[in-house]
């Protein structure tokens, strides 16, 4: 009886927590089916008055088609670059222990330095180097924020796999180059798309360095999202319909690697 | 340099990374380092010239830069404090319902959605929650007679709100590490403690609790390094404003550099903002590294 009760309780408290972290993502997806007038309503309507997919059309040629356009090529370019060298150097530091653990941390610490601290001297950089505005310029920036991480993970996940593997193949006459390119790369192929998918949600959220190092032609979807107020006061409907867009393809990839989702997060701090 | 023979092939692999990430952090640190020395007005490059330390001792008699500190440990303490409560209470409600059982819930995947969201997004949906008279927050608050709030445009609340938008975003980050932490304590010690008929609370204060600590310790450095970064959701959410409320020391960081350009006032401060960061991240290497071990 008792034990019955509680875990309804139990239950309860679940729906409620899921209830409150699933709510305003509902919201920003209704009120993209709000016309703007009903978005200053009276009761807040709580059901989409209409399922129209309007505003994402609006959205799309107002800026959001060419931001999204920014976007992906900014976030392509650095994820590929940020994997490709994290699996160079992650290998490099769990295989021959160059630095020990200290250099593979202050790394890592790259990462978690304030913007703020880099973003003046890369501004001027950039400016001298006459690359403010070009996807170079971000994707440059980028790499700041997802190689350490990529690196990091790509390490914990070389350091996890069996040794005798790579020596035995090391016995029977594989280079270096090969031990690496035809066995401790397909081992580690679960990781390794883990960390391209982190690489990748790092750099499309990514705020700050896009917002000052672009003007107008190399504008990310953050940065656009950001600017809707100044434009025309804040459009909600088109807005939110951004925000939409921008979370769409973050929240597929998550589902598709939720197993991973802790590992990613904590920087491989706890398995 | 036999070493370097040795491992030449390392090297060889780590040394396109180690370029990188020189020229994207190391040198603009050493040169964020070297304008807070100077009276550096961004539009007037030419026109900087050496100061010594006076950035910084301005800084430091600022009592706008203590208040964005008083305000950034707010802003720390709350945010954390409430993300560790709900994150704890959850992950055990969660290992409670995971214990024997292979197939994960459907809904831990479901909650984890707010930590994807772009911050930029994050602080405009919540002003959309916020909105004084067409929000659905007032609306709901009013059917239990709270409110009308008006959240992010008044000073009493306005950190509030902010503090708000950041449970709502990492509360299921710290539960999906505590969870895993508690899932990793071997099950026998639940067990035994079953048999001796412990509750609930004994078993998160003599088990759960003690076992966890370095988890603990690791996810509550990690959000204090991102509570110093924050600048995205002030971005968005209020401007540092009403007044300056919800002035964090990055947001007060950029406006000196972007919007007044005083560059190497803002670098001091983003020196200082560094040494503080180095402190924090120290911690964590002894906590990671002990583990590691």
């Amino acid at each position: 009886m008792s034990k019955s009760l509680t875990s309804y309780i139990k239950y309860f408290i679940i729906f409620i927590a899921v209830l409150f972290f699933l709510f305003p993502i509902y919201w920003m997806f209704i009120t993209t089916m709000k016309p703007q007038l009903e978005v200053m309503y009276y009761p807040p309507l709580f059901i989409p008055p209409e399922f129209t997919i309007k505003y994402y059309i609006e959205a799309f040629y107002w800026l959001g088609g060419e931001a999204f356009k920014n976007s992906l090529i900014i976030t392509t370019c650095t994820t590929i670059i940020a994997t490709v060298l994290g699996c160079m150097a992650g290998y490099s530091f769990a295989r021959y222990k160059i630095g020990g653990f200290h250099l593979p941390f202050w790394v890592l610490s790259i990462r978690m330095m304030p913007p703020v601290a880099a973003i003046v001297p890369l501004f001027i950089l950039m400016f001298k180097l006459k690359l403010i505005d070009t996807h170079l310029a971000i994707i440059i920036t980028h790499l700041l924020v997802t190689l350490p991480f990529a690196i990091w993970m790509m390490r914990g996940f070389f350091i996890d796999l069996p040794l005798e593997i790579e020596e035995a193949a090391r016995v029977d006459g594989c280079s270096k180059w090969q031990v690496l390119w035809r066995i401790a790369l397909p081992l580690a192929a679960p990781g390794i798309a883990v960390t391209a998918l982190f690489c990748f949600i790092f750099s499309w959220n990514e705020f700050v360095f896009a917002l000052v190092l672009s003007r107008k032609e190399a504008i990310t979807l953050p940065v656009v999202i950001a600017g809707t107020r100044t434009q025309f006061g804040i459009h909600w409907p088109i807005m939110t319909a951004m925000s939409a867009m921008s979370c769409l393809p973050v929240f597929f990839l998550a589902l598709v690697a939720q197993k991973y989702l802790v590992r990613g997060m904590t920087l491989g701090a706890v398995k | 340099m036999n070493w370097i023979r040795k491992n030449i092939f390392g090297l060889g692999l780590l040394a396109p990374s180690i370029i990188i990430l020189f020229v994207v952090s190391i040198f603009p640190m050493i040169y964020t380092f070297y304008i807070s020395f100077f009276n550096y007005y961004l539009p007037r490059p030419n026109r900087a010239y050496f100061i010594g330390f006076e950035n910084y001792i301005e800084i430091l008699k600022d009592g706008m830069f203590w208040l964005a500190m008083k305000n950034t440990a707010i802003f720390m303490i709350s945010s954390i404090g409430l993300q560790f409560i709900f994150g704890l209470g959850l992950a055990i409600l969660f290992y409670d319902e995971f214990r024997g059982r292979s197939a994960k819930a459907f809904y831990l995947p479901l909650i984890l959605l707010p930590m994807m969201v772009a911050p930029v997004v994050v602080g405009y949906v919540f002003r959309l929650l916020y909105l004084t008279e067409w929000g659905p927050l007032n609306y709901l608050l009013g059917f239990v007679g709270l409110g009308p709030y008006s959240w992010t445009a008044s000073a009493s609340t306005s950190l509030l709100s902010l503090v708000i938008a950041d449970v709502w975003q990492w509360t299921p980050f710290v539960t999906l590490v505590l969870l895993t932490g508690i899932l990793s304590i071997s099950s026998e010690l639940f067990e035994a403690a079953d048999l001796d008929g412990a509750n609930l609370w004994q078993k998160v204060r003599y088990i759960i609790l003690p076992l966890i600590t370095r988890v603990i310790a690791v996810v509550v450095l990690i959000r204090m390094l991102d509570s110093l970064r924050e600048l995205d959701k002030v971005y968005i959410l209020t401007q540092g404003g009403p007044g300056t409320s919800t002035t964090l020391v990055t947001f007060w960081s950029y406006l000196n550099g972007f919007k007044y350009f005083k560059v190497g006032y803002a670098a001091a401060m983003s020196i200082i903002l560094l040494i503080v960061t180095v402190i924090l991240a120290t911690g964590m290497a002894k906590v990671l590294h002990k583990e590691e071990k």
